[in-house]
């Protein structure tokens, strides 16, 4: 099983210095299409875990949640950082499921 | 309650009620069962946001110290020679990712395996090219990715188990709000029609016995 991440230039870069196999460097947004490298990862059977910058994150709060709702697997993570105001969608699901707004 | 409750399709007789007495200790038993495991996901659930809080926390003190220390790195090596040595990484860490039953739902437990236990040729880097500290950083870098990977575990359980917890939700408000209610509507509806047929009966063998009497 395999790891990947997408995001900002510097988090990837020492994210594969830290080992992870695979990094998606965003380094212009309007050349590259984020999205489809994201839902080429997800569709992925050997990849188990995607890391996701906050930054990115926040751009494609919708369909993460939508597909983290739905799936299972991969496990899509926002790695996170002191950037504060982001969705988290750990925080909507358990609002979803118990009814209580967490903050974290 | 009204007549529209009443489940469609079914004959006021008593065979049809004693199998809706059956189904309706079912659905209580069903009922009762599901709002335990409910009870007992939601517990469960509280104690993994609980842990996701906790390593949520401690992922982001050690992914802010390898930002900042891959800052310093690129302004002690330079940008290019960084990107050179980044491209050129080879090291990988792989998965292993083990399954784990927690309340009859599997969740993932995830494990690193450590590239430099399967090949002790470790050296994708210039040693000339970059300092002692950069060795240092290494090990901050996978410090961190393991903070991040143990996040992810706890996350991946939180969402399998809200999962679970709405799915069964859902089936416990069907029991209580729609089928126990029709069933008993039912119930009702089939004793009152039996009683009333009886009278009925019971009026015309008066009215029979009358006739012949008299």
């Amino acid at each position: 099983m395999n790891l990947a991440a997408v995001g900002n230039p510097e988090t990837c870069s020492w994210l594969k210095l830290a080992g992870v196999g695979e990094i998606y460097p965003i380094e212009d947004e309007a050349k590259i299409d984020t999205l489809s490298i994201l839902t080429n990862l997800w569709q992925r059977e050997d990849v188990s875990i995607i890391l996701i910058t906050s930054d990115v994150a926040e751009k494609y709060h919708q369909p993460i949640s939508n597909y983290m709702a739905k799936n299972l697997y991969p496990v899509i993570l926002e790695i996170p950082s002191q950037v504060k105001g982001t969705k988290d969608p750990v925080a909507e699901l358990i609002r979803q499921a118990v009814g209580i707004k967490l903050e974290f | 309650m009204s007549t529209e409750d009443i489940i469609p399709g079914i004959t006021p007789t008593r065979m049809q009620l004693l199998e809706l007495n059956q189904r309706l200790e079912l659905a209580t038993k069903g009922y009762e069962l599901l709002s335990e495991k409910l009870e007992a996901l939601t517990g469960e659930l509280l104690t993994s946001v609980n842990a996701y809080k906790e390593r949520r926390e401690k992922a982001l003190e050690k992914t802010t110290l390898a930002q900042d220390e891959y800052r310093k790195l690129e302004l002690q090596l330079g940008t290019t020679e960084l990107r050179g040595v980044v491209s050129n990484f080879k090291q990988v860490y792989h998965l292993e990712s083990k399954k784990r039953s927690l309340m009859g739902i599997s969740v993932p437990m995830f494990h690193l395996i450590d590239p430099e236990s399967e090949n002790t040729n470790n050296a994708s880097y210039s040693l000339k090219r970059t300092s002692a500290k950069f060795d240092e950083n290494l090990f901050l870098f996978k410090d961190s990715l393991q903070a991040i990977i143990q996040l992810s575990e706890v996350q991946s359980t939180i969402s399998r188990l809200a999962k679970e917890i709405i799915e069964t939700k859902r089936r416990v408000n069907a029991l209580n709000y729609i089928i126990i209610p029709r069933i008993k509507a039912t119930v009702k509806w089939i004793r009152l029609t039996l009683a009333e047929r009886e009278r009925e009966s019971f009026v015309r063998l008066k009215k029979v016995k009358k006739k012949i009497s008299g």
